[in-house]
């Protein structure tokens, strides 16, 4: 087996997993992106609906690994397929799912609270948790430049599915430093999500897993890039990378899951005709920037509101200027 | 600053939400849950909160600040500032208020509520309200 086999095997049942807890991992007065309260999901027709979902998930992740099985040179493209088709068919059977329950739909609550207190700071006291993963790439650069002489004349910038080094570079300070400044790249931009959603959502959804799982994922990146910023000196094991990934991953479904399960967690008022198919929410009325997600967890963004475009814009923007920093960095 | 202060308005009623925002926010600032020096939430985040237009959080803000309850800074918010005492109503205003307690007396007693409980409850809210 491949790695590039090994690594879709190994999304594709990520994938898998996540897809079918789908229908759990929303807030409990949300079923298939309908407001339905917290009961319908135990119903003969709610539980009918979530077993006719799941079955559908499950046959197209078995189409998948058949497809995936019968290519025995294990190509890139196979792998991209294999990858896409269980989003595809879990979009057909949610929007049929969608369809079965949105006549359940309940009146959007007409009393809305707010609470004035100052005790309630527009970031929590923990965001200062997101600063020390800028310190891990500075840290490993000066490592780096303190061991300049180890670093040999070339070494590989690009591996290959099999974790094969496929492209070489000469040693400069902008070949060797460039990922460690791509990688403070990626944490600025996420520093700005996370402060973009808490400032541009509403105290009430603060419970979600969101904004702890971004600042986890801060870690996570300055961990996992400044590792590959190693390269020069030292390979990290591809094996051990991508085990940290997956633990990652999991742990952030798990939590996710737990605290999007809890009861407690209130419903975001966001009106029903503003939102298609649960999944995409327009309102120019709400000055809002990001809204409790009705499928799946944490927020989506008001396409509504021309602010949330320039901030979407600015982050991919910005993501893509990183890559082709890094690209041009690493004479790619 | 005592108590919680929360406000809660009622979308579906015919008082317009501008009108529900004053009113909920006098009360704390007369009960002094909101006292002078408390900076209220911008018209952004609380227009964002109550899931309303920004104009609705504005003229509430406008309307409390003609009455002397806040000091509106561009771009800084809103605080709560020491408001002097009112000079005395004038008999017309006193008239307009004991209509508008009439009317809501009459509707509880339509409703079925004692003559006695409404008493005590006028009673009860004076005591916070002093």
């Amino acid at each position: 087996m491949t790695q590039a086999l090994w690594i879709a095997t190994v999304s594709i049942v990520l994938e898998g997993v996540v897809l079918l807890l789908l229908p759990n991992l929303t807030p409990s007065q949300m079923y298939f992106g309908i407001r339905t309260g917290a009961a319908f999901r135990g119903t003969e027709f709610g539980r009918r609906v979530c077993r006719q979902y799941r079955l559908q998930v499950l046959a197209w992740l078995a189409l998948s690994a058949v497809l995936m099985m019968a290519d025995s040179s294990g190509s890139e493209l196979t792998a991209a397929i294999g990858s896409m088709l269980p989003f595809v068919g879990a979009a057909v059977a949610f929007v049929r799912a969608y369809r079965q329950v949105r006549p359940h739909a309940q009146p959007l609550p007409a009393i809305r609270e707010a609470d004035l207190s100052p005790r309630t700071p527009d970031l929590p006291r923990w965001s200062w948790l997101a600063l020390p993963p800028f310190a891990v790439p500075l840290a490993i650069m000066l490592y780096v430049r303190a061991h300049w002489d180890e670093i040999p004349a070339r070494f590989p910038s690009h591996f290959n599915g099999e974790g094969r080094p496929d492209r070489w570079v000469e040693r400069s300070e902008r070949t060797v430093f460039a990922p460690f400044w791509f990688t403070e790249g990626m944490l600025l931009l996420f520093l700005l999500l996370f402060v973009a959603i808490l400032l541009g959502s509403r105290k009430m959804t603060r419970p979600t897993a969101i904004p702890g799982i971004i600042v986890g994922a801060m870690y996570m990146m300055s961990v996992f890039f400044s590792a590959t910023g190693l390269t020069p000196l030292w390979q990290p094991p591809a094996g051990v990378l991508i085990a940290l990934t997956v633990a990652f991953v999991t742990g952030a479904i798990v939590w996710a899951y737990r605290r999007n399960s809890d009861p407690r967690l209130p419903a975001e008022p966001t009106p029903d005709d503003c939102w298609t198919l649960g999944s995409f929410y327009v309102n120019p009325n709400d000055p809002a920037l990001f809204v409790q997600k009705r499928v799946g967890f944490g927020y989506t963004i008001n396409l509504g509101n021309v602010w949330a475009y320039v901030f979407f814009g600015g982050f991919m923007l910005g993501m893509f200027a990183l890559t082709f920093f890094l690209k041009w960095a690493m004479g790619g | 600053m005592a108590g919680h202060a929360t406000i809660r308005i009622d979308l579906s009623s015919g008082v317009p939400a501008y009108r529900q925002i004053v009113d909920a926010i006098r009360v704390l600032l007369v009960e002094g849950t909101l006292a002078p020096g408390s900076d209220l939430p911008s018209v952004r985040q609380l227009a964002m909160e109550l899931g309303v237009h920004f104009n609705t959080v504005g003229e509430a803000y406008r309307q409390l600040a003609e009455e002397g309850w806040l000091d509106l800074r561009h771009g800084r918010g809103a605080r709560v500032i020491a408001r002097g005492a009112p000079a005395a109503a004038a008999p017309e205003r006193i008239e307009e208020f004991r209509t508008r307690m009439r009317n809501m007396i009459a509707e509880m007693r339509a409703c079925g509520i004692p003559a006695t409980k409404i008493a005590g409850e006028l009673r009860a809210l004076m005591e916070v309200l002093r």
